[in-house]
């Protein structure tokens, strides 16, 4: 009952991490570009 | 993609941290010698490389290809700033870098600037390690414990020193003003968290300004070393002012997330797992993203908040309700992945 400002502030998180992806959406494609994006999307799923 | 890079980062930084005095190695190379993660570095020559074919400023000239990074720009008897690591100044300890592979689209001087950017990161651990009276780091003393707060402190300031001087040898002045500014920020930062709120009453009541506050806190304590150094990244390579500002707007989101995520695992990870004690922000009396955003539903919170969580109980409390929290949490997650599944 409690759990929103856990919830709320993770949704927040995942905000940041797609508008970080977003900026970069225009760079060339790459594969450091792609680790720009997986860095992003790590950054959610870490654990330390 | 950048593990060659990244092989030999800790060398490299530990060239910019010799200094005529023994014990100044010692704690100055303290934090360099576990494996850190070396986050920041690694954005930096991610940003490097997928910029390297982003277009160009129409200012830009290519670089000469004999970097000066190395060299400084006053007469070093001037400067009397022993440092027996250097190459300049004593080839012998040259130590193999991969800076002459001149193939790479990793320029000489972005290299530089990741090892800036994990110079300025751990002198922020040094000295956050002495103001949060910490007594480890990465499962070893910490360095205030292991040397005192006073060297840990002078420590701290001489990585910040060689930074600016590896700084000024980029020669660009706007690269200098980016992250010069990175260290005023992380000051001031440090000063805002004094407080959980900006008038810091004894009985706030919620607004949306709690938020702002904690945010902008968050934005110079944790996200502006990460989206200047991706600005100035940017800078180095000659990008045009698209790229510019699309590197920088990356770092500065991805500081913002990488600090909530941090700020939730502080309350969801146990102790063993996260390598550090676990709940330690309330234990120092801050209260991150997941407390305030819980305050607004919850006023009673207000009190805690305004007296740090220093009156007995108040941490139990807190703990006790973000237990329950964290259930409720976890229980949402798994009831999500369930409804997913169905």
């Amino acid at each position: 009952m409690h759990s929103d400002g856990l919830e709320q502030t993770r949704v927040l998180a995942e905000e940041y991490a797609n508008r970080a992806i977003a900026a970069i959406d225009g760079f060339p494609e790459s594969e450091a570009k792609e680790g720009l994006v997986e860095m992003a999307v790590k950054t959610l799923k870490r654990r330390k | 993609m950048v593990a060659k890079e990244m092989k030999f980062l800790t060398g490299n930084i530990r060239q910019l941290l010799g200094s005529g005095h023994p014990s100044l190695d010692t704690v100055a190379q303290y934090y360099t010698q576990g494996e850190g993660k070396h986050v920041r570095p690694l954005i930096v020559l991610l940003m490097s490389r997928a910029t390297a074919l982003a277009p160009k400023s129409p200012r830009y000239t290519r670089q000469s290809s004999t970097p000066d990074i190395d060299n400084s720009i006053s007469p070093s008897e001037i400067l009397s700033d022993v440092n027996p690591n250097s190459p300049t100044m004593n080839p012998l300890a040259h130590v193999p870098t991969s800076y002459s592979a001149s193939e790479s689209d990793i320029l000489p001087s972005q290299r530089r600037l990741a090892e800036i950017t994990e110079l300025i990161h751990t002198a922020s651990l040094l000295h956050d390690d002495v103001i949060d009276h910490s007594v480890s780091r990465r499962g070893n003393p910490s360095a205030n414990l292991e040397f005192g707060n006073k060297m840990a402190v002078l420590a701290g300031d001489f990585l910040l020193s060689r930074a600016s001087v590896a700084l000024a040898r980029l020669r660009d002045a706007e690269v200098t003003e980016l992250l010069a500014t990175v260290i005023a920020n992380l000051v001031e930062g440090e000063f805002m968290q004094l407080k959980n709120t900006a008038r810091d009453e004894k009985n706030p009541v919620w607004t949306e300004d709690t938020i702002s506050y904690y945010l902008q806190k968050t934005y110079l304590k944790s996200a502006s070393l990460i989206s200047k150094s991706c600005r100035a990244t940017a800078l180095l390579g000659g990008s045009d002012e698209t790229t510019v500002d699309a590197a920088y707007l990356y770092g500065k989101n991805l500081g913002l997330a990488f600090q909530l995520v941090d700020d939730m695992l502080d309350y969801t990870i146990s102790e063993k797992e996260l390598g550090k004690p676990a709940g330690a922000d309330l234990e120092l009396g801050l209260a991150t993203a997941p407390l305030l955003f819980a305050w607004k539903n919850n006023r009673e919170l207000g009190s805690l908040v305004g007296r740090k969580f220093a009156k007995e109980g108040d941490v139990a409390r807190v703990g006790f309700f973000h237990r329950s929290m964290k259930h409720a949490f976890i229980n949402d997650i798994i009831g999500k992945r369930t409804g997913d599944a169905q």
